[in-house]
C-alpha cells in the first residue's frame, strides 16, 4: 500500500506502522493529531472542572475549612492555568487541526512534523504542570503569576518553578502551531480557494494564529525574566535595585489580552459556520465579518493596560486604554448583528449544534457588555479584582468560547465518526449547561458589586454573601452535570450513534465534499473551488464538481519519531530548570541531537493509492 | 440566478497540478507561489520582532536606573565593539553571496562564502566572550545591578541567536561538502540567510541603542 | 547540475514576477556596494558619538543612521526589494507591533 523513499530509509530509521500505538505516537496526520488534541483537552477540562468544583464547595458557606488555604491558592491557580492553556486552547487546536485542511482543500498542514511536535509538547507540558500536585506544591501565585509573588522571597518552593517551566513548554507548542496554521492558510489552499472564499473559521484561525505569534514572545521573555531572577539573582523585578514590578504586568498583559481573543475568535468562526447551516442561508455580511475579525486582531494589541487601571498609570494612559477598549466593542458588535442578520428570515432548525450556537450568541452578549463596563476606568476601580470580573470572563469563556466549541463538537462529530450524536441527550445537556452556567456565574455579578474579592479563601457570615454563594455552588454542580451528559453522549454515540451519511446537516463548506469519515488523504482529487459555499453551490446552484488534478497516487508526508523524541528531550530540559543544571544540559543536548536528526531525516514521502486507483 | 459568482477563468496553478500530483506538505504546489518554509521564516522574523522588542524595551526602560556601578559608560569600549559590529555586517555580505551561489547552482561559490560566514560568526562570538570576560573582571556580573541584568540578557540572547545560526550554517556547510544538492537547495540556503540577516539587523539596533547611546541614556 | 540550474532559473522567474523594478535579481556587485555603504554608515555612527558638536542631535542622528542600515539589509540582503510584497507586509507588521507596544510601555513606566 505504501512505499517509503529510499534516501530517508537509508540514513535514518523511519516508522512504518499504520495501525496500533506506534502509529499514533509517530503520526503526522492532521486528523489523528486533531483527535489526540481533542481527548487530551477533554481530560484537562475534567481536571480543571474538578478543581473548580472544589473551589465552589469551599466557598459554598461562610467560614468553611474544607481545604487548606494553601491548597486553595493552588486550586485557583491551577484552575485558571489548566482551563486556558490546557483545556480551551488545545480544544481549539483540535478543531483547527482536524478541520482547517479539509475546509481549504488541503491534504495536510504545511509542516506536518512540527504539527505533531506541537501536540506532544503540549501533552507533556500539561502533565509537567500537574506533577507538583503529587507533592502538594502545585503553582500557587494565580494564573497571572504577578511578581513579587512568584519571586524567591514569597515562593521559595517548587510551585513557581514548575509553573514557569511548564508554561514555556506549552507556549512553545502553541507558538509553533501558530506559524504552522498561518503558512497552511497562505499556501495550502486548493486552486480557486481565494482568501475571500475561505470559510470564516479559516479566517478566524488565521487572525488567531497571528495573535499567537505576536503575543507569545512577550510572555516567553517575561517568564524567562522571573526564572533568571529566581535562578541567577538578576534584578528584573527587584525594586531595591531600581526595578519596576509593573514591567511584569505589562509584559504579561501584552500577551494576556490578545490571549482572550485567541480563545474567542475560533469560537466565533465555528458559530459563523453553524448559524448559516442551520438557518439555511449564506452568512450575512461575509466580508464585514472578515474585516471585523482583522480589526479585532489589531485592536486586541492596543488594550492590554485596561487590566492595570488601578496601578496608577496616570490619566492619559487610563483614558487612552479606556478608549481603545471601548473601540473594540464596535467590530464585536458588528459580528453579533451579522449573526442575527443570518438568523433573520432563515428557516431555522433547532438541532443541538444550533442550540449551543444560540447559547453562545446570548451569553457572549452578556459577557461582552460587562466587558464594556470594565473599560470605563473609574468604574473599573470598583470592579477590579472582585467577583464581577470573574462573572465577566466566565461569561465570555464558558458562555462564549466553550459553548461555541460545543456547538462545533456536535456539528462536526458526524464528519469525524460517521455517526450522529444523540439529539435528546444533546438537548438535555444544553439545557442543564445553560441553566447551571447562569446559576453559577450570574450571582457573581452581584457578589462582585457587593465587594467580594477574587481569589478569597473564605468570608464572614455577616458579609451578606451567603445565599448567592450557595446558589453559585449548586449551579456549578448543575453545570458539571450538563457537561457530563455531553461526555456520555460522546462516548455512547461513537459506538451506537445513528449512521450519519455523508451530509447530515445539509452543510455548505468544502469539508463535507469528501467521504465521511475522511480518508487519510482527505480528497481523492483536490477540488477546484469556484464559490464561497462550494458544497452548497454544487448541490443547489448547479456549480460543476470540478477537480484540480487527475486521479492518481497521492503523496503524503511520512510519519516520524522525532516530534515525540524532541518533546521528551525538551521536557527533560524543563525538569532540569526545576531541579538540576546537569539535567538541563542533558535535555538541551538531546534536543539539539533531535533537531539535527529532524533536519537530516527530511519530510519523507508515503505514496497512497486511493480507491479505484490501486497500484498497478 | 446564482448569487455565487463562478470564476471567469481557470484559477492560477490549476493547470500545473493536473500534470503533477502535489505532495501534501512543504513541497505542495504553493497557493502563494513561494516555498512554505520561506513564509514560515518571515513569520518567525515578525514574531522575533516582538521577542527582541521586549528585551530592548526592558533594557531602555531600566537604562540609568542602576543603583550601583559599574555603569555603561565606565565599561563600553566603542572601537572594539565597532570592529565586531563590522565583522557581523560583513558576514551578512558573505551570506548574501552564498545565497547567490545557491540560486545560481554554483556549489563552489556557495561553500566558499558559507564557510566565510561561519568564520565571521564565530569571530563575532569570540569578541562577545572577550567583552563579557572583560566586563566581569571589571565587576559587572549578571546580578550586580540592573545594567548587568539587562545588558547580559539582551546581548546574551542575541549571542544565542548567532550561535544557533552558526550551528545551522555549519550543518548546511557539511551537507554541501557531502555533495547533497537535494538538501542544500536554493530555498534551504535562502531561509538560513534570512535568519542570519535578521540577527544582523537586531545587532544594528543593539549597537546603536545600547552602545552608541550609552551616554545619553545614563 | 542541469536540475540545479533549472531550479535557479525558477527562482529568478518567480522573483522577477514579484518585483516592481526592472531588475529581476540582485547582482554580486550590488551586494558589495551595499556592504560598503553599511561600513561607511557604521563609521559615521561612531563618528557622531565622538564629535562634540553633534551631541544635541545624537539620538535622532543615530536612529536615522541605524534605520538606514536596517533598510539596506532588508531591501538587498533579504531581497525584499525584488521579493513578494507579502514578506514586506509581515516584517512591517512585526515592527509596528513591537515598536508600538514597547514605546507605549516605556512611556507608561516612569
Amino acid at each position: 500500500m505504501a512505499t517509503i523513499t529510499s534516501t530517508t530509509a537509508r540514513t535514518l530509521l523511519r516508522p512504518t506502522a499504520q495501525k496500533g500505538l506506534l502509529s499514533w505516537l509517530t503520526t503526522v496526520d492532521h486528523k489523528r493529531i486533531g483527535i489526540m488534541y481533542f481527548w487530551t483537552a477533554l481530560f484537562f477540562l475534567f481536571i480543571g472542572g474538578v478543581e473548580a468544583l472544589i473551589i465552589r464547595l469551599q466557598l459554598a458557606r461562610p467560614n468553611q475549612t474544607l481545604v487548606h488555604p494553601e491548597t486553595f491558592n493552588q486550586l485557583f491557580t491551577m484552575h485558571g492555568t489548566t482551563m486556558i492553556f490546557l483545556a480551551v486552547m488545545p480544544l481549539i487546536a483540535a478543531f483547527i487541526n482536524y478541520l482547517l485542511p479539509l475546509m481549504i482543500g488541503a491534504r495536510d498542514v504545511a509542516f506536518p512534523r512540527l504539527n505533531a511536535f506541537s501536540y506532544w509538547i503540549f501533552l507533556l507540558g500539561g502533565i509537567f504542570l500537574n506533577i507538583p500536585w503529587f507533592f502538594g506544591q502545585a503553582p500557587n501565585a494565580a494564573w497571572t503569576g504577578y511578581v513579587p509573588l512568584t519571586l524567591n522571597q514569597y515562593s521559595p518552593g517548587l510551585n513557581a518553578d514548575y509553573w514557569l517551566a511548564g508554561l514555556q513548554l506549552v507556549g512553545l507548542g502553541t507558538l509553533i502551531s501558530g506559524f504552522n496554521f498561518i503558512v497552511t492558510i497562505f499556501n495550502m489552499r486548493a486552486p480557486g480557494m481565494t482568501l475571500l472564499r475561505m470559510p470564516v473559521f479559516a479566517w478566524t484561525t488565521l487572525i488567531m494564529s497571528f495573535l499567537v505569534i505576536m503575543a507569545f514572545p512577550s510572555i516567553t521573555i517575561a517568564l524567562f525574566f522571573i526564572m533568571f531572577d529566581r535562578m541567577f539573582g538578576t534584578h528584573f523585578f527587584n525594586i531595591a535595585a531600581g526595578a519596576d514590578i509593573t514591567l511584569w504586568q505589562h509584559l504579561f498583559w501584552v500577551f494576556g489580552h490578545p490571549e482572550v481573543y485567541i480563545l474567542i475568535l475560533p469560537a466565533m468562526g465555528i458559530i459563523s459556520e453553524v448559524v448559516p447551516t442551520f438557518s439555511r442561508k449564506p452568512l450575512f455580511g461575509y466580508s464585514v465579518m472578515v474585516f471585523s475579525t482583522v480589526a479585532i486582531g489589531f485592536l486586541g494589541f492596543s488594550v492590554w493596560s485596561h487590566h492595570m487601571f488601578t496601578i496608577g498609570m496616570g490619566a492619559v494612559a487610563n483614558t487612552a486604554f479606556a478608549l481603545t477598549t471601548m473601540t473594540i466593542a464596535i467590530p464585536t458588535g458588528i459580528k453579533m448583528f451579522n449573526w442575527i442578520g443570518t438568523l433573520w428570515g432563515g428557516s431555522i432548525r433547532f438541532k443541538t449544534p444550533m442550540l449551543y450556537a444560540l447559547g453562545f450568541l446570548s451569553m457572549f452578549v452578556i459577557g461582552g457588555l460587562s466587558g464594556v463596563m470594565h473599560s470605563a476606568a473609574p468604574a473599573n476601580m470598583q470592579q477590579h479584582d472582585t467577583y464581577f470580573v470573574i462573572a465577566h470572563f466566565h461569561y465570555v469563556l464558558i458562555g462564549g468560547a466553550l459553548f461555541g466549541l460545543l456547538a462545533g463538537m456536535h456539528y462536526w462529530f458526524p464528519k469525524v465518526t460517521g455517526r450522529l450524536m444523540n439529539e435528546r441527550l444533546g438537548v438535555a445537556s444544553f439545557i442543564f449547561s445553560l441553566i447551571g452556567f447562569n446559576m453559577t456565574f450570574f450571582p457573581h455579578h452581584f457578589l462582585g458589586l457587593m465587594g467580594m474579592p477574587r481569589r478569597i479563601y473564605t468570608y464572614d457570615a455577616a458579609m451578606g454573601w451567603n445565599t448567592l454563594n450557595m446558589l453559585s455552588t449548586v449551579g456549578a454542580f448543575v453545570l458539571a452535570f450538563g457537561f457530563t451528559l455531553v461526555l456520555v453522549n460522546l462516548l455512547v454515540s461513537i459506538k451506537k450513534g445513528k449512521e450519519a451519511g455523508p451530509d447530515p446537516w445539509d452543510a455548505r463548506t468544502l469539508e463535507w465534499i469528501t467521504e465521511t469519515p475522511p480518508p487519510v488523504y482527505n480528497f481523492a482529487v483536490t477540488p477546484l473551488v469556484s464559490s464561497r459555499d462550494e458544497f452548497w453551490a454544487r448541490k443547489y446552484q448547479g456549480a460543476p464538481a470540478l477537480a484540480a488534478e487527475e486521479p492518481g497516487p497521492i503523496i503524503l508526508p511520512a510519519p516520524s519519531y522525532f516530534p515525540l523524541l524532541m518533546s521528551i528531550a525538551l521536557t527533560v530540559a524543563a525538569f532540569g530548570l526545576v531541579y538540576s543544571n546537569l539535567l538541563l544540559t542533558i535535555g538541551l543536548a538531546a534536543t539539539l541531537l533531535c533537531i539535527i536528526g529532524w533536519a537530516f531525516e527530511g519530510v519523507g514521502e508515503v505514496t497512497i493509492y486511493p480507491k479505484g486507483f490501486e497500484q498497478q | 440566478m446564482s448569487t455565487y459568482p463562478l470564476p471567469q477563468q481557470e484559477p492560477q496553478g490549476a493547470q500545473e497540478s493536473v500534470a503533477l500530483q502535489a505532495p501534501a506538505h512543504e513541497a505542495h504546489h504553493a497557493a502563494l507561489g513561494v516555498d512554505s518554509k520561506k513564509i514560515g521564516m518571515w513569520l518567525f522574523i515578525a514574531s522575533d520582532c516582538m521577542f527582541f522588542g521586549a528585551l530592548i524595551g526592558t533594557y531602555l526602560i531600566y537604562a540609568g536606573k542602576s543603583t550601583v556601578g559599574p555603569y555603561p559608560q565606565d565599561l563600553f569600549d566603542i572601537p572594539l565593539t565597532t570592529v565586531s559590529t563590522f565583522i557581523l555586517l560583513m558576514s551578512s555580505l558573505a551570506m548574501a553571496m552564498a545565497v547567490h551561489g545557491a540560486q545560481h547552482g554554483d556549489m563552489k561559490k556557495l561553500k566558499r562564502w558559507l564557510g566565510l560566514t561561519i568564520l565571521m560568526g564565530l569571530t563575532f562570538l569570540g569578541f562577545q566572550v572577550y567583552e563579557y570576560s572583560h566586563f566581569i573582571a571589571a565587576g559587572l556580573t549578571l546580578s550586580r545591578n540592573l545594567f548587568g541584568t539587562t545588558f547580559y540578557v539582551l546581548t546574551g540572547t542575541h549571542g544565542v541567536h548567532v550561535a544557533l545560526g552558526v550551528l545551522w550554517l555549519t550543518l548546511l556547510f557539511i551537507t554541501a561538502l557531502r555533495g547533497d544538492t537535494k538538501r542544500v537547495n536554493p530555498v534551504n540556503v535562502e531561509i538560513a540567510g534570512l535568519y542570519w540577516h535578521f540577527v544582523d539587523i537586531v545587532w544594528i539596533v543593539v549597537f546603536a541603542v545600547v552602545y552608541l547611546m550609552a551616554d545619553v541614556a545614563a | 547540475m542541469a536540475e540545479h540550474q533549472s531550479q535557479a532559473a525558477a527562482v529568478h522567474h518567480r522573483a522577477g514576477q514579484g518585483g516592481k523594478g526592472t531588475e529581476r535579481t540582485i547582482t554580486p556587485k550590488q551586494y558589495f556596494t551595499v556592504a560598503a555603504i553599511l561600513a561607511v554608515v557604521t563609521a559615521l555612527e561612531v563618528a557622531v558619538v565622538y564629535i562634540e558638536a553633534m551631541r544635541p542631535v545624537l539620538v535622532p542622528a543615530l536612529l536615522f543612521l541605524s534605520f538606514l542600515k536596517f533598510l539596506f539589509v532588508v531591501m538587498y540582503f533579504m531581497h525584499l526589494r525584488i521579493d513578494k510584497a507579502i514578506f514586506s507586509v509581515l516584517l512591517v507588521t512585526g515592527l509596528i507591533m513591537g515598536l508600538g507596544t514597547f514605546i507605549a510601555i516605556g512611556a507608561i513606566i516612569p
